[in-house]
């Protein structure tokens, strides 16, 4: 888990645009994994700004990792884990008096793939997501996730397989 | 089967965040800054209390009092911290000891708004008695909300008039003749809702990406009058500036303390979004007696579901925190505890203290 640290290290007027270019060259890739991470564009988009905005708050530390990028990224699992978002949306799908979607009707192509992610273990989402989308390695991958490269390999295996299984038909 | 890359491409569809995030960044950092402002600031003051309290009386270290000697102890000031510890960013939690409800306990909705167009996400509730209460979602209460005690729901009054005001510009856009379901656009906030009294009935209108749950997969698309109406209503409703002077009764923001809380449990799998499962006895068993005696005072509305006294739903509280349960708050209205089943790692008990509101409808906000 990372913890929140001190708001102290606000990046100077010099730094900021550092931070902006690096802001502009990540913020729509994070969106889009968090997109097919969440399902939800908006819970994406949150999570982006968030975990951007803890990356700015202590630049100078996180500018000279050997991946600021790996930084957000995990951030952004963290954050996504901890907060516990989609649970809360699910709960409310419980308590509100609203009907739950229909899932079995006819959907977009864009809509099944996110359905099928969706459907994934966590790990294997996260670790296809990271790989597929971010184009790490499974070393980077590990690093982020907080296990090793051999068990981010066999999340691999196993996501990939389980996705041929659910949009097979679709593609081959 | 085509390379993976691919198929996300398609998950992706195309969707781009929303414009200027890095100017939303920034406005995100300003709001977090000043709310850690207001905190410091409250718990500042609550030191500065402290000393004249120490200085004038003695405080706890003046050995020469005697408690009792006179026919009575001396008493200091009470100390009234919330039950539950926020997190940093959050400053929510459930009322703090000895706090009075507020009145009146019951109301009749008139209008309801949560969601967000082109503004910030809001959350608000119109009652017939002039009532109008704020719910805090990421922070976005009204300026100048107090944090001391804070539930995450405040309340300021309108004159008839001024409900009146609202419920017509409302229903005077033309779309709350019936219930409603209209498609947002890609890229778009999540979701806005309206409810509106018109006649004797609230009428629903929802206006949801394709995504979301609100809405059913084969509603209209909102037309661009039907968007920049909903944008307008939410626009009016969430600049109270803009609103006519006779329209308020007393803008002073107060804390609304609710009467009751509802409980729930629910049990998540570890690993994937799959269905909830029910909460069965080995879960039950995970709560501590404390508190399960308390669930067993309050009204059981399902297996999983309980209303309390928000007396009782502190007393829960305080029970899980002995235990050793860690709450979580996110500077929404809404508190949870969740816990690891130790028999089933891969399973996690939530439970979710919700306020009920005057209309007798308990709230869980949160994005989504």
């Amino acid at each position: 888990m990372i913890e929140p640290a001190s708001l102290s290290a606000v990046p100077e007027v010099g730094e900021a645009w550092a931070f902006e270019e690096f802001f502009l060259a990540e913020h729509e890739r994070l969106f889009q994994a968090l997109y097919l991470l969440t399902g939800d564009r908006y819970e994406a988009d949150d999570l982006a700004q968030e975990s951007l905005l803890r990356a700015y708050e202590r630049w100078d530390r996180v500018r000279v990792m050997d991946s600021p990028a790996g930084y957000v990224y995990r951030t952004a699992l963290n954050l996504h884990r901890s907060r516990l978002r989609t649970l809360v949306v699910r709960a409310r799908r419980v308590f509100a008096a609203v009907p739950a979607e229909d899932l079995s009707g006819s959907v977009a192509a864009s809509h099944d793939v996110r359905r099928a992610l969706a459907r994934l273990p966590r790990g294997q989402r996260e670790a296809l997501i990271l790989v597929e989308w971010l184009d790490l390695s499974s070393e980077e991958v590990g690093r982020v996730l907080g296990i090793d490269a051999s068990s981010v390999r066999g999340r691999l295996h196993r996501g990939r397989a389980s996705l041929r299984d659910q949009l097979g038909d679709r593609d081959e | 089967m085509s390379d993976l890359r691919t198929i996300m491409e398609r998950g992706v569809g195309g969707a781009a965040p929303p414009p200027d995030g890095f100017e939303r960044m920034l406005r995100r950092r300003d709001r977090k800054r000043r709310n850690e402002r207001i905190t410091a600031g409250a718990v500042g003051f609550a030191v500065f209390l402290a000393a004249i309290w120490i200085v004038t009386t003695g405080g706890p270290f003046d050995r020469t009092q005697t408690p009792g000697a006179s026919g009575g102890a001396a008493t200091g000031p009470t100390v009234t911290e919330p039950t539950i510890a926020p997190e940093a960013a959050g400053i929510v939690g459930l009322p703090a000891p000895g706090a009075e409800p507020s009145t009146p306990e019951h109301g009749r909705l008139v209008l309801y708004l949560e969601g967000a167009a082109g503004g910030p996400f809001t959350a608000l509730w119109v009652y017939a008695d002039g009532r109008l209460i704020w719910g805090d979602v990421f922070g976005y209460l009204p300026e100048g909300a107090p944090t001391e005690g804070a539930t995450g729901f405040v309340e300021q009054h309108l004159t008839p008039a001024g409900v009146e005001f609202l419920r017509t510009q409302v229903i005077s856009t033309g779309l709350f003749e019936d219930d409603l379901a209209l498609l947002r656009g890609p890229g778009e906030p999540g979701f806005l809702t309206i409810r509106v009294r018109n006649g004797d009935r609230l009428v629903w209108l929802t206006w949801a990406v394709e995504e979301n749950y609100r809405v059913p997969k084969d509603a209209p698309p909102a037309s661009p009058e039907q968007a920049s109406a909903l944008e307008g209503i939410h626009a009016l409703l969430t600049d109270p500036t803009s609103w006519p002077p006779s329209a308020w009764e007393d803008q002073d923001l107060e804390t609304f303390v609710p009467s009751r809380y509802q409980v729930g449990l629910r049990l998540f799998p570890g690993q994937g979004p799959g269905p909830d499962l029910p909460v069965g006895a080995r879960e039950w068993a995970l709560l501590p007696a404390s508190a399960t005696d308390l669930l067993r005072l309050g009204t059981k509305l399902d297996p999983a579901f309980y209303e309390l006294t928000t007396d009782d739903a502190r007393t829960f509280a305080e029970a899980l925190n002995e235990a050793g349960l860690e709450p979580l708050a996110m500077g929404e209205a809404v508190v949870r505890y969740t816990f690891v089943d130790p028999d089933e790692p891969g399973n996690s008990l939530y439970v979710f203290f919700g306020p009920v509101l005057p209309h007798g409808e308990a709230v869980f906000l949160g994005p989504g």
